[in-house]
C-alpha cells in the first residue's frame, strides 16, 4: 500500500476531564487552514484499532494528555523512540491506554507510518465530568501553533 | 497457620473492572468471591423519555465492543412494540453485521487475551516479539471483520446505519462482491490460527463442573433470532425472558447475578454450541472436530474453542449471505413502513457473550416509558462464582502464582464484558 497522507489524530476522553485536551486542539485546529493532504481525526481513547487506522498514513502527530512531571498546559514533543529511551528517567508515562504500546506494536509488524510524533499535554486534573482546567484552555493557541509547524517541517 | 490470600484487584485482559478474592487458611477455604466493582451505568433510566429512534444509538453505547448487537436487540425490542416489520435485506443485512461482530469480538478475545495465557506471556505486546506471524494472522482477522463492521453499519463500532425498520444506507454490489472475495481468503489464515491453538490448548486447564447453559435456538444456529433455549428446561418463549433469568443482587458487586433451573447458568459461545452445534456450518463443525468439541461440554475453557467454531460458522454463513443478497439484487429503499405508537416490545440476540434482552415500554409519542435490559454477562457472574468455588480446591497444591493465573484465566474464558453488566443495586442496599 502507497501511503502519502498525513493524519493528526487526538486521543483522550473528553468527559475526563484535562484527558479531553487532544479532542479541544483537534477542535481548534479544524477551524485553521491546513493542507488538503491532512486529516483531522478524533482517536478517542485509543485501543487496539488504533493500529488499523495509523497503517494508513505516512506520517502521524498523535495529541495526547500525557504526564511527565510537569507543569499544568506544559508541552513536550517527542518521538516515540525518544519517549521509550527516557520512560525510566524521566516518569513518562502516558496514561489509560498505552499509546506507546500501540505504536510499537505497528512498528513490530511493519505497519507503522514512516514518521510519528507525540505531542504530550501535562494534564491537572483528570477526573470524571470535569472541565478542561484554565492552564490547558490558555494553551491550547500554542498547542495549535506548534502542530502547524509540525506539519510544514513534515 | 498456613494462609493464602489472592486478591486479583483488577483482572486484566478482560473488559471493565472485576476483582478476584481467595482467602484461605490451612488449605481450609474461607471465602471465594467474583467481585465487580464497576460503577452502576444507570442505561435504563436514561432511556426513559426518549425518542424511540435514539433508543438504539444510545444503547449501543453500552459496550465499545458488542455495540452492533446491542444495537439489533434494541431494534428489535422497539421493533416488536410498534409492529413493524422488515424485509428480507434487512434482515440479511442485519445477520451479517451481527456476524461481523461476532468474529470481531471473538477473535479480539482468543488473539488478544487469551493467546498469551497459552503462550505464557503478559500480553499481546509481548507476544509479537516471539510470535510474530502469528500476531499478524490475528490482527488481519481483526482487521477484516473492522472493516465488514464499517460496511454494513457505517462505523467499526457504535454502528451509525441501523435504524427502526431498516438502514440509512446498504453497501453497494461491487463492495458485497470484495467482502465476499476477503472472506474467502481469509480462511487459510483462520486454519493456520486453529493450527496454532490447537497446538497450545494443553495450556487451558483441565476442569468441568455441570451447569444448566442458554442461548437462543431456531431452526438455523440461532444468533439474529430463535426462542429461548435450555440444556435443563427445553424450549421458552422470548416473553418468558424474566422467568428465565431470575436477576438478583449480592452486596459484593455491582452487577446483577443469574439464576434459572440450578443454582447458576452459562451464557455465550459455549452456551450456543451447547444447544445448537448441529445446525453450525460445514466448516464451524469440522473445527469442533478438530479440537474434540462435542454438547454438552461443561468445560468453561472451552468457550474460547466454541468462539473459533463460530469465527468459521460466521465468516461462511456470511459467504452465503451476502451469496444471497447479490442473488436477489440490492433495493435502496426497503425500510418498512410504519407509524408510531403505543406498546411494549422484548428483543432478543445472540451476541459475542452469549443471550441479550432489550425490553422497552413506549407511549403514544413513541417515548420510551420504561427499560430492562439483561446483559449476558450478568447471567454468567453466577456461574463464574460457582465455578471459582469448583475450580479452587482443584488448585491447592500449586503455587500462588499458579492459582491467581489459573483463576484468572477461569474469569478470562468467559470473555466477560463488565462495564455492560452493571446496574443500579437500590433495593439490596436497604438490609
Amino acid at each position: 500500500m502507497k501511503k502519502k497522507r498525513i493524519a493528526v489524530i487526538a486521543i483522550g476522553n473528553e468527559l475526563m476531564g484535562d484527558d479531553g485536551i487532544a479532542c479541544a486542539v483537534l477542535n481548534a485546529l479544524s477551524k485553521e487552514k491546513t493542507s488538503q493532504n491532512v486529516d483531522l481525526v478524533d482517536g478517542g481513547t485509543g485501543g487496539i484499532s488504533l493500529i488499523h487506522m495509523i497503517r494508513k498514513y505516512k506520517k502521524v502527530i498523535f495529541i495526547d494528555s500525557g504526564d511527565f512531571g510537569g507543569n499544568p498546559g506544559e508541552i513536550k514533543i517527542f518521538t516515540p523512540k525518544e519517549a521509550v529511551s527516557t520512560k525510566e528517567t524521566m516518569r513518562y508515562s502516558l496514561h489509560e491506554g498505552d499509546l506507546l504500546d500501540l505504536i510499537h506494536l505497528s512498528e513490530e509488524i511493519g505497519e507503522a507510518p514512516e514518521s510519528m510524533k507525540i505531542v504530550a499535554i501535562q494534564p491537572k486534573k483528570i477526573e470524571f465530568n470535569a472541565p478542561l482546567s484554565p492552564e490547558l484552555i490558555n494553551t491550547i493557541p500554542e498547542i495549535v501553533r506548534d502542530i502547524k509547524s509540525l506539519l510544514e517541517g513534515f | 497457620m498456613n494462609k493464602i490470600n489472592i486478591t486479583v484487584e483488577h483482572l486484566t485482559r478482560v473488559e471493565g473492572h472485576g476483582n478476584i478474592v481467595v482467602n484461605l487458611t490451612d488449605g481450609r477455604i474461607e471465602r471465594i468471591q467474583w467481585q465487580v466493582s464497576e460503577a452502576p451505568r444507570m442505561f435504563e433510566s436514561f432511556l426513559r423519555g426518549k425518542p424511540y429512534y435514539e433508543i438504539s444509538h444510545i444503547t449501543s453505547r453500552i459496550c465499545g465492543i458488542c455495540s452492533i448487537g446491542h444495537a439489533l436487540c434494541s431494534l428489535k425490542a422497539t421493533e416488536a412494540a410498534m409492529g413493524i416489520e422488515i424485509s428480507e435485506q434487512t434482515l440479511l443485512l442485519r445477520k451479517l453485521a451481527l456476524h461481523a461482530e461476532n468474529i470481531q469480538s471473538h477473535i479480539l478475545h482468543i488473539g488478544y487475551l487469551v493467546a498469551p495465557d497459552l503462550f505464557r506471556v503478559g500480553s499481546v505486546f509481548h507476544l509479537v516479539k516471539t510470535h510474530k506471524e502469528t500476531v499478524l494472522k490475528i490482527i488481519k482477522l481483526h482487521r477484516l471483520a473492522n472493516e465488514m463492521s464499517d460496511l454494513i453499519c457505517g462505523r467499526t463500532t457504535h454502528p451509525i446505519t441501523l435504524i427502526p425498520g431498516g438502514f440509512t444506507d446498504i453497501p453497494s454490489k461491487k463492495q458485497l462482491e470484495d467482502l465476499r472475495k476477503k472472506l474467502t481468503e481469509i480462511i487459510p489464515v483462520c486454519d493456520d490460527l486453529s493450527q496454532v491453538f490447537l497446538e497450545n490448548i494443553h495450556m487451558l486447564p483441565e476442569f468441568s463442573r455441570e451447569t444448566e447453559y442458554i442461548a437462543l435456538t431456531g431452526d438455523e444456529y440461532a444468533l439474529y433470532d430463535g426462542v429461548i433455549g435450555s440444556t435443563d428446561t427445553g424450549k421458552h418463549p422470548i416473553e418468558s425472558y424474566e422467568a428465565i433469568t431470575n436477576e438478583f443482587v449480592v452486596p459484593h458487586s455491582t452487577a446483577k447475578f443469574a439464576r434459572h433451573a440450578r443454582e447458576s447458568y452459562m451464557v455465550g459461545a459455549l452456551a450456543r454450541f451447547n444447544l445448537n452445534s448441529d445446525r453450525l456450518s460445514p466448516m464451524g463443525k469440522i473445527c469442533a472436530k478438530r479440537f474434540g468439541l462435542k454438547p454438552v461440554n461443561y468445560n468453561p475453557f472451552m468457550n474460547n474453542v466454541a468462539q473459533l467454531v463460530e469465527i468459521y460458522h460466521c465468516i461462511e454463513d456470511s459467504i452465503d449471505i451476502v451469496d444471497k443478497l447479490l442473488e436477489k439484487g440490492l433495493k435502496k429503499n426497503d425500510n418498512a413502513k410504519y407509524t408510531v405508537k403505543a406498546g411494549r416490545g422484548i428483543g432478543a440476540a445472540e451476541v459475542p457473550r452469549g443471550i441479550l434482552f432489550h425490553d422497552y415500554t413506549y407511549n403514544e409519542s413513541g417515548l420510551c416509558t420504561k427499560a430492562n435490559l439483561v446483559i449476558p454477562t450478568n447471567q454468567n457472574h453466577n456461574n463464574i462464582t460457582k465455578d471459582l468455588e469448583a475450580f479452587v480446591p482443584m488448585l491447592l497444591g500449586k503455587q500462588e502464582k499458579e492459582i491467581e493465573l489459573n483463576l484468572e484465566m477461569l474469569v478470562r474464558a468467559y470473555d466477560p464484558c463488565i462495564s455492560c453488566s452493571t446496574h443500579y443495586l437500590k433495593v439490596e442496599f436497604k438490609r
